[in-house]
């Protein structure tokens, strides 16, 4: 017996000794600090969100991730911002904006009264320096500011501390929306130079300003981040030097919670205000209860097939028969349904809500199964086939696509079209052969990174995403011209009828089959106010207020 | 000094299979298809072969394999373990910033396995083929058999949602300031600034998971104790003692105790491991910030920096944990000889 | 054989193990005629139905009948349990036993590297491996043997290790008994019990083993009905929360029966126990 006991004894002060090693090594954390932060005299207003996080950087040069925006969009200005009242960019750090006759040069003036957080005034040196360092930094951020043709910025010049002239390799009729993109933030060029960044062409590995910018924001916006830690939380801090009108609530917490159950439970028992990543047979639990609000907004995310339109890759999927064979045999009903309430189909890749988009499809009715087989039967494959169908493990707002793959199975059974799923691993090979254009025939989804229709003109024949399709600018070249047709466009009328006229072209004509577009839902405490879907910002936490 | 040397060498040992351990994870990382950069670019990027290219410069994929191996291991001989490509962070701040919260998890798993674990076992043990007996058996290999994903979600739904008797996932109540930073185990850095809200609160948060965790352990080392102690009660000796007239009740403890002991201690060894590996699911599931979640967050994105970091970290833990025991069965049987 | 049946009416949990095993292993073999649906019918019009007369167990997100994936998903689970265990301590064991008779340096080298594969966390290695391999069926056995093995090779050594030195091995040494004589006669039949009790003990913890890495994603492709995969399914939706319960009850109860056989066996084969008390 004794010795039973001096064993545990002998773990327990073995556990000790492991534990207080690392403890010694371990410098005092922010979770100390903001102990001192408490006390203050009036009721801070704390806002809690829970989310299953998808960023890891907020380094406005790397960041691309879905959920970024949330943060850098608070903690960053850009010259223009997406207002939830327009969909057409309204100034934020910048006053006015003029552009060329020829469309090559912005002048911006930016706005006088704007100050970074630190107290440095917003100057155009900033935004050369911002913009200098994002587009050489060869990152996620670099390629919304030049292409890989090297197209996009050329030469950005300061005339005076208020003015910044842009100028660009060739017209673009969406620059003024990309502006808007986190891609765009404007830094506190004096604080991010003293930790490590760098805007010249050596960025790229000389820079080291990610470090410091992961852990705390350098911009103008309404908040600072006080502390992120990666698998734990994230918080938000009233910016008291902000030169706007001041956002309502002091402090933002937003908690990571991988676990949708959890955030669906926790919000319900009033734990955290805003649960952010419930699907739709989440929400039918708890549209009854009283003590919560259920939001629900269409997202720009959608989902698609690829039929790769080279025989070598796409074998079967590649004839054009087939494609459409295959259009018709989904039941988009049946799709729509396990996506959730609100989901639609836009007739091709130009979203919903989007300038020039067409109605979207009447689902109930799209399904033709005896077309589909009329089509099949005029291919070289009139009874049928078996081909692999990878799948990556995303999961577009919360929907494995795994789950459409099984369900796409099953309705292609019908008309005799056998396909294998083969799950596969985004970051193990996947990724790679989707960029590389060798993946056959497989689902995949697609959300914009600037908040603007030229971005789905990436799907044309010769474009990039089409590219991953085989769909070469030779297959259609009546189609792939208009890409540059509209680019160049700048009469917003002219370019709605354009975009309206790839829509009607691609409709049936696509190696993508568009199945839906997402819808997203939250469920957030009777006591938040203004709790809406952003499209450009996910939340705009700006916006939202305590209910007194 | 027999003793010391066989620790030594036990020490140079695990030096070597951390080695060995790292140099398997590059390998297995250098097996993954695909050249690891869509994980980490957006899809306009990977459209981008200079902004694909500055990506494998910069974090040195673009150089023959063998110079990576060496200066990786160069590197990771100076203690540095590089920088995670997930969080951006220095591999071993990442490290250090989520063990507390593993160990505070897996002190009090392996503390309710054990003590819950031999107490049932001896028990059990004792009053053989009662009716107790066959009970603690039955809720000992339940423990064993139940999947530690399912039971996770299981009493979250019940105890947490259902009923409201244990708060939700997390290290704390979202109202409540984490105590100052001391070790980092917050129960601990509660009571040691007096700060006894935060050390109740991050009490109630671990009871769940730390059950779900213990589950497993608690039977094995109900099994093996049971087991073990039958087992040298039925040895020769004990017989022999038994046949000389010694009361049985002594003869338990000072005999069969010492000799059940090592095959307890291994399975509490054998435990703790698994701990640190089933803490992967039970801490995703509990959004509980400590290696586990670390480990599937960077297996998830195949951040390798980040998971060779982990794999060392969980390694020297088993690995000094075994020498820990190894050491005990010298102490509890003075048969066993260091220099095997 | 006749000790089987004596150890089926004395040893309640033994019995009842049996029966649980032995039922599954039916539901395998007939689970074609069993299943009430086909596991892999779609039903958009019956999705996420709650246990009823028509679906006992209820309908998944696609409206599939869970009952019958439930038993159609046996199969995999039982195979893969057994496949694993077989692989594992075939390889285990030779290596362990070679290590332990042979001793001196190359034990040494032989059983650092088993340690070391035991060192790495087992879940981590597996989920890495199906990462870098691809997950397949082929594939998360092939991870489920390389950190299963090393066990074997553990115990394995160690009780050959043990036996070599006990007073009669020493002894029949001493009288002169040649290397084989000694593995034919003293080692082998001592040791063969250990490595079927282990085993049969493993077998339930290689089940569930399985079943959480299904549980990730690893494992045979959608849509082969698999519980892991199942129970995964149910977390996204918990509220349903008999997409979840059944398929964790079955690998529950399965792994319960393999573990109160294990034991069962252990008794069996550890006569002595019997008699002692």
């Amino acid at each position: 017996m004794k010795k039973r006991i001096r064993i545990m004894l002998a773990l327990v002060l073995m556990l000790t000794l492991v534990v207080t090693a690392c403890g010694n090594s371990t410098p005092a954390t922010t979770e100390g600090q903001s102990e001192s932060t408490e006390g203050s005299q009036t009721e801070e207003k704390v806002l809690v969100i829970a989310l299953e996080p998808d960023y890891f950087t907020f380094d406005p040069g790397y960041a691309y991730e879905l959920y970024a925006p949330m943060i850098i969009g608070v903690t960053y200005d850009t010259l223009y911002e997406i207002t939830p009242d327009s969909d057409f960019p309204a100034p934020q750090l910048a006053s006015e904006c003029v552009v060329s006759e020829d469309g090559l040069s912005y002048t911006f003036t930016i706005n006088p009264n704007a100050v970074f957080a630190s107290g440095n005034d917003v100057t155009s040196a900033d935004v050369k320096f911002s913009f200098d360092r994002a587009k050489n930094l060869q990152s996620n951020a670099s390629a919304l500011l030049i292409d890989g043709e090297g197209n996009g910025i050329v030469d950005i010049e300061t005339p005076d501390e208020d003015t910044v002239v842009i100028h660009l390799s060739k017209p673009d009729s969406s620059f003024i929306s990309k502006t808007t993109s986190t891609s765009y933030a404007v830094l506190d060029s004096a604080i991010v130079i003293a930790n490590g960044g760098i805007s010249d062409i050596t960025a790229p590995g000389k820079d080291t300003a990610q470090d410091y910018l992961n852990n705390q924001s350098a911009g103008s916006g309404p908040y600072i981040m006080e502390s992120f830690s990666a698998d734990d939380k994230l918080v938000l801090v009233k910016n008291k030097n902000y030169w706007g009108e001041m956002p309502d609530y002091d402090r933002i917490i937003i908690q990571d919670m991988p676990d949708a159950n959890s955030q669906l439970i926790s919000v319900q028992k009033g734990d955290i205000d805003i649960a952010f990543n419930l699907s739709a047979d989440q929400i039918a639990s708890v549209s009854s209860s009283s003590d919560v609000n259920v939001i629900s907004g269409p997202t720009m995310t959608m989902g698609f097939l690829l039929m790769h339109n080279d025989p070598a890759i796409g074998q079967q999927v590649s004839d054009p028969y087939v494609q459409k064979a295959i259009r018709y045999a989904l039941d988009y009903e049946g799709i729509h349904s396990i996506i959730g309430e609100g989901t639609v189909m836009p007739v091709s890749f130009i979203q919903s809500g989007f300038l020039g988009a067409l109605d979207p499809v009447d689902v109930k009715t799209f399904r033709d199964l005896e077309k589909a087989k009329a089509f099949l039967a005029q291919s070289p494959y009139p009874d049928g086939f078996t081909i692999d169908f990878p799948v990556s493990n995303l999961a577009p707002e919360g929907i494995p696509l795994t789950l459409i793959a099984e369900k796409v199975k099953s309705d292609l059974q019908e008309i005799g079209i056998n396909i294998n799923i083969v799950p596969r691993d985004w970051g193990g090979g996947y990724g790679d052969e989707y960029r590389d254009g060798t993946l056959g025939f497989t689902v995949m989804y697609w959300g914009p990174d600037y908040y603007d229709p030229n971005n789905q003109l990436a799907f044309l024949p010769g474009q990039f995403v089409g590219h991953r399709a085989g769909w070469t600018a030779d297959l259609n070249p009546e189609l792939a011209a208009m890409h540059e047709q509209i680019i160049r466009e700048t009469d917003e009328a002219k370019r709605a009828e354009l975009l309206g006229q790839v829509q009607m072209l691609t409709a049936e004509n696509s190696p993508f089959i568009v199945y839906a577009q997402y819808p997203k839902y939250i469920v957030a405490s009777k006591d938040v106010l203004n709790v809406e879907y952003s499209n450009v910002y996910r939340m705009d936490l700006t916006q939202l207020k305590k209910a007194d | 000094m027999n003793l010391a040397k066989f620790i030594v060498k036990r020490l140079l040992f695990t030096v070597m299979l951390l080695i060995g351990v790292a140099t398997s994870v590059f390998i297995l990382s250098k097996m993954v298809p695909g050249d690891g950069v869509s994980s980490y670019l957006s899809p306009r990027s990977l459209a981008n072969e200079q902004i694909v290219e500055a990506f494998k410069v910069k974090w040195g994929l673009d150089k023959p394999l063998i110079v990576q191996y060496v200066y990786y291991m160069k590197n990771l001989l100076q203690g540095n373990l590089g920088q995670s490509i997930r969080t951006g962070n220095q591999v071993v701040s990442d490290l250090v910033k989520n063990y507390p919260a593993t160990i505070e998890l897996a002190s009090m798993s392996i503390l309710l396995a054990t003590f819950f674990g031999v107490l049932f076992g001896i028990v059990s043990a004792t009053k053989r083929n009662s009716l107790i007996d066959q009970s603690l058996r039955a809720v000992s290999v339940t423990g064993v058999s139940v999947p530690s994903f399912w039971l996770a979600i299981l009493v979250l739904y019940v105890f947490y949602y259902k009923l409201g008797w244990a708060p939700g996932t997390g290290r704390m109540s979202l109202g409540i300031q984490a105590p100052r930073h001391i070790t980092g185990l917050y129960v601990v850095d509660g009571f040691i600034t007096g700060n006894y809200e935060a050390m109740l609160d991050s009490l109630s948060h671990l009871i769940l998971p730390s059950i779900v965790l213990a589950s497993f352990t608690m039977g094995l080392i109900t099994r093996t104790t049971r087991a073990s102690l039958l087992e040298t009660l039925s040895t020769d000796y004990i017989r022999t003692a038994k046949a000389k007239g010694l009361p049985k009740a002594p003869l338990m403890y000072r005999h069969a105790m010492g000799n059940a002991a090592i095959p307890v201690l291994t399975v509490i060894g054998v435990g703790f491991g698994n701990l640190l590996g089933g803490m992967v699911l039970v801490e995703t599931i509990f959004a509980w910030p400590g290696i586990g979640q670390l480990a599937f967050q960077s297996v998830k994105s195949l951040d390798f920096p980040s998971i060779i970091g982990v794999s060392l970290l969980i390694a020297a833990n088993y690995a000094v944990i075994n020498i820990f025991i190894d050491v005990m069965y010298g102490v509890i049987d003075p048969r066993v000889r260091y220099d095997r | 054989m006749k000790k089987f049946m004596k150890m089926y009416r004395t040893n309640l949990f033994f019995a009842v193990g049996t029966t649980i095993c032995m039922t599954w292993i039916l539901i395998a073999i007939f689970a074609n005629f069993l299943a009430p649906y086909d596991p892999l019918l779609q039903n958009m019009a019956e999705k996420l139905k709650p246990p009823s007369g028509q679906h006992w167990f209820g309908t998944d997100r696609l409206g599939r009948d869970i009952l019958s994936r439930v038993i159609v998903g046996s199969r995999l689970s039982i195979s893969a349990g057994l496949i694993t265990v077989t692989v594992a301590a075939t390889i285990g064991s030779i290596y362990g036993g070679i290590a332990g008779y042979v001793g001196g340096v190359t034990d040494n080298i032989m059983m650092r590297f088993a340690e070391m594969v035991l060192a790495f966390p087992a879940l981590i290695l597996a989920m890495v491996i199906g990462v870098v391999l691809g997950p397949s069926l082929y594939n998360t056995l092939l991870a489920l043997v390389i950190v299963a093995w090393p066990t074997y090779a553990r115990v394995m050594r160690s009780v050959v290790i043990s036996i070599k030195e006990n007073d009669y091995v020493e002894s029949s040494r001493a009288l002169g008994a040649s290397n084989f004589r000694i593995l034919s006669n003293e080692i082998l039949p001592n040791t063969i019990g250990a490595v079927i009790i282990l085993a049969t003990l493993d077998i339930g913890n290689q089940i569930l083993f399985f079943s959480t890495l299904s549980f990730l994603g690893l494992g045979s492709p959608p849509p082969n009905p698999e519980w892991g995969a199942m129970v995964s399914d149910g977390m996204d939706n918990f509220l349903q929360w008999w997409i979840c319960t059944f398929p964790g009850l079955a690998i529950l109860s399965i792994a319960i029966g393999a573990n109160f056989i294990g034991d069962g066996i252990r008794d069996l084969l550890d006569p002595k126990l019997r008699k002692e008390f």
